[in-house]
């Protein structure tokens, strides 16, 4: 084993850890993202020469697992790996990084995947004024400032612009999602940024797609951790659940079904590991991209056998496996279908 | 295969079709179409709309003071019912309670409760579930001794749909724990305001309150208020399935949900979305098929045949086709689903897409269709045996 692969191992154990502790009750009641900083979770994927812990998507991986199986509302995907993914990726935003990876500031993401900047920003004497409606920022409601993403006046291309949200003309509208975390609509009206809060070099589509690919593995992560819950759960209740007389899952029906869920569960577990193994290999965007249309697929199935095999109990919101699906529902709105990811993984093989 | 229909059953279906567009609310409709929650009194206000047609005990021969449909008239029934956003009608009175008592209960029964469901007047619940007891329903353990001219009853239901605005509760109990499990079984009507009684909410995946938990604490019922003979209440159990089974496919409903996504996929102007009309049209094929299969068992029953348990094909289909509309509903509309608004869904706040604000609600309630009624597990299970004859 490598070095990175033992810090990797180490990190997982945390993570359960972490995990179970949370389950069990056994938080410390205090604030989660200030864990997440103690654990040093929060500087894990950023290069060292950055101040990061280099663990780059291995590492940002197994965080989204425990996120999934243990339903973590921390914000770390929209937090740490979207818009703190950007920052690392901008010259010009060292010292935003610095306060991310600090826990000083939380950053919300004000940018969708697969989606054209929806904010403007014209230039204004020496530096810009912003406006437009970002819909569904996730955890708004958690963060000091959101970067966004906008559209530079006749110039083209995309900026990028660290917005703190208490400035003048910011409105922010918090709404629940369906699984219980919170987004809101950030509306920018006509507010004034110096120059110096645009943090790319000229245009930052091609960072953008780059983390746009890292989300999608994370998010993939996040499913593969909950669709690993849903699975277990289904197993143990097959077991468990006797009726005429044996535990249904006794009835051959069943058991194929019960495999079939174990092999989609695979499917997904070793296309998130190959791609969070692959670093910035040529094919690591491929399976990026692949890991998370295949998550949604086998996290569909996996989700309505759980439910269905359970029976009467799968429908109730006291079970979990309802809050289980309805993660990975949210998580295929939030970052988008199968269907609309078929277009970046082609031109992912290309070259 | 298409049925012929004569003019009096076409003159039958206009009527049915423009009695119900004439008196079905708007709010309520629109409640309907956006799969918003109905309370009681939305059930209760529309279902007396059918019962002063006497419609809405539809089902029920003329000498049980139903309305003595044909089976096509009752095919056209449903499928201009379903073409329209009217609610799906409370069926435990209605399709359950009242063809067990019209069947198998003594005159001074029928004449005391079928006017009641008839009208409209009673709210029923179904009583079969337990813990321990769901497909295998014979396994129950709610216990019914006799004690002079009552039973005194102690267990438990669960999965008890509307127990908390039900007058009434038609309940399986063990009258004989001696005998095989199928035969010490029997059917009692219990009413919901006896003492003892204890009626808990549970909530569903999509946060509704539907069903209940019913802990029975020694409840007196009379034994006037057993239907048929003691250790019976299998048999009539049974009887109730192949009744039920018919009228499960929901095709009409499926219709008209298959053209309201199309109409919302039109006003998002997404006509030229290739996949997403593929699916449409892929969608409406599979469906017509059920309505076909649905036909042709019709067409058998009207020649005097007994379909019998092959209508379960009607059940598996017609469920899944309405889970993956429900589906494609959330996909269409995207991240507008995103928002999610108690107070929409109660049709207390408006909303900007009111289409896309029940859609995860209602994707997420859609999967009890597979379970409930006899799961497709064990549909599956009747099919194999009685229709393939595998042992
Ligand atoms: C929304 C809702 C409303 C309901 N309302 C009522 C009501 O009003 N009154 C009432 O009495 N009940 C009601 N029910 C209960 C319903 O009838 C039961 O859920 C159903 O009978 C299944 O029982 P179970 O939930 O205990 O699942 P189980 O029987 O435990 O089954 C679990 C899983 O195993 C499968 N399975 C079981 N046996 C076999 C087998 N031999 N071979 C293959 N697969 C098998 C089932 O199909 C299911 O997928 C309701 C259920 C729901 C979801």
């Amino acid at each position: 084993m490598s070095h990175l692969d033992d810090e990797i191992h180490m990190l997982a154990e945390t993570v359960d850890r972490y995990v179970a502790d949370r389950a069990g009750g056994r938080a410390s009641g205090g604030d989660a993202w200030t864990e997440l900083a103690d654990l040093g979770w929060l500087l894990l994927p950023y290069p060292e020469a950055a101040g990061g812990l280099g663990l780059g998507a291995a590492g940002v991986s197994a965080v989204m697992q425990g996120h999934g199986r243990g339903l973590l509302p921390t914000p770390y995907l929209p937090f740490i790996v979207m818009a703190g993914g950007a920052l690392a990726r901008c010259p010009r935003a060292a010292d935003a990084l610095a306060a991310v990876m600090a826990g000083e500031r939380r950053v919300a993401a004000g940018f969708a995947v697969g989606r054209p900047a929806a904010i403007t920003a014209e230039p204004d004497g020496a530096g810009w004024r912003l406006g437009g409606t970002q819909p569904h920022v996730l955890a708004v409601d958690e963060a000091d400032a959101v970067l966004v993403a906008a559209r530079p006046g006749a110039e083209g291309g995309t900026g990028l612009f660290l917005v703190g949200l208490d400035l003048p003309g910011v409105t922010v509208e918090t709404y629940p999602l369906p699984d219980g975390r919170r987004a809101g609509r950030v509306i920018l009206n006509g507010v004034a940024l110096p120059a110096a809060d645009r943090l790319d070099d000229g245009d930052a589509a091609a960072l953008l797609g780059d983390v746009e690919t890292a989300t999608l593995l994370a998010a993939a992560a996040e499913n593969l951790g909950a669709m690993q819950v849903l699975y277990e759960e289904t197993l143990a209740y097959a077991k468990l659940r006797k009726q005429f007389g044996r535990p249904i899952g006794s009835f051959q029906s069943l058991q194929f079904r019960l495999v079939d869920m174990w092999i989609k569960l695979d499917e997904v577990r070793s296309l998130v590991a190959s791609a969070a193994a692959a670093g910035d290999g040529p094919e690591a965007a491929q399976l990026a991209v692949a890991a998370w249309i295949q998550s949604l697929w086998s996290g569909r199935s996996i989700g309505e056998e759980a439910i269905q095999l359970h029976g009467a109990i799968g429908m109730t919101e006291e079970h979990a496996a309802g809050r289980y699906v309805k993660r990975i529902l949210v998580n295929e709105l939030l970052f988008g279908a199968p269907e609309r990811h078929f277009a970046r993984y082609r031109s992912t093989m290309q070259g | 295969m298409t049925m012929i229909f004569s003019d009096a059953d076409k003159a039958f279906a206009a009527d049915v079709r423009d009695y119900l567009a004439a008196n079905l609310p708007e709010e309520l409709a629109r409640k309907v179409r956006y799969n918003q929650r109905l309370t009681r009194d939305d059930y209760t206000g529309w279902q007396d709309v059918l019962a002063a047609r006497n419609w809405y005990a539809v089902g029920w021969p003329a000498e049980a003071g139903g309305p003595g449909l044909t089976q096509t008239q009752r095919y056209l029934f449903e499928r201009a019912y379903g073409a329209l956003p009217c609610p799906h009608p409370c069926q435990f009175g209605i399709a359950m309670a009242g063809p067990v008592i019209f069947t198998f209960g003594n005159e001074e029964q029928k004449e005391r409760f079928l006017p009641g469901i008839r009208e409209n007047r009673d709210f029923w619940c179904q009583g079969y579930s337990e813990p321990g007891a769901g497909s295998d329903l014979a396994a129950l353990k709610t216990t019914a001794v006799r004690e002079g001219d009552h039973y005194r009853v102690n267990g438990q239901k669960i999965w008890t749909t509307w127990a908390n605005w039900a007058d009434w509760m038609f309940c399986l109990v063990k009258t004989d724990l001696q005998v095989k499990p199928q035969r010490g079984i029997s059917f009692l009507l219990i009413d919901m305001r006896s003492p003892g009684i204890t009626v808990r909410p549970i909530r569903t995946i999509d946060g509704d309150h539907e069903f209940n938990e019913v802990f029975l604490n020694d409840v007196m019922v009379p034994v006037e208020n057993r239907i048929g003979e003691e250790g019976q209440g299998w048999t009539y159990a049974k009887f109730l399935l192949e009744f039920e089974r018919f009228s499960m496919s929901g095709a009409a409903r499926s219709r008209r949900v298959l053209s309201e996504i199309r109409a919302d996929a039109e006003a998002l102007g997404r006509t030229g979305d290739a996949r997403l009309a593929e699916r449409l049209t892929g969608l409406e094929i599979e469906l017509l098929a059920l309505e076909h299969m649905e036909l042709r068992l019709l067409a058998r029953s009207v020649g005097g045949e007994n379909p019998g348990p092959e209508a379960s094909k009607l059940k598996i289909r017609g469920t899944e086709i309405a889970q993956a509309l429900s589906r494609l509903r959330v996909d269409l509309h995207a991240e507008d689903c995103l928002v999610h608004s108690d107070a929409f869904l109660d049709a207390l706040e408006p909303s900007s897409n009111p289409a896309a604000g029940g859609a995860v609600a209602t994707y997420l309630n859609q999967r009890k269709l597979t379970i409930w009624g006899g799961s497709n597990e064990v549909q599956r299970m009747i099919l194999a045996k009685q229709i393939l004859e595998l042992g």
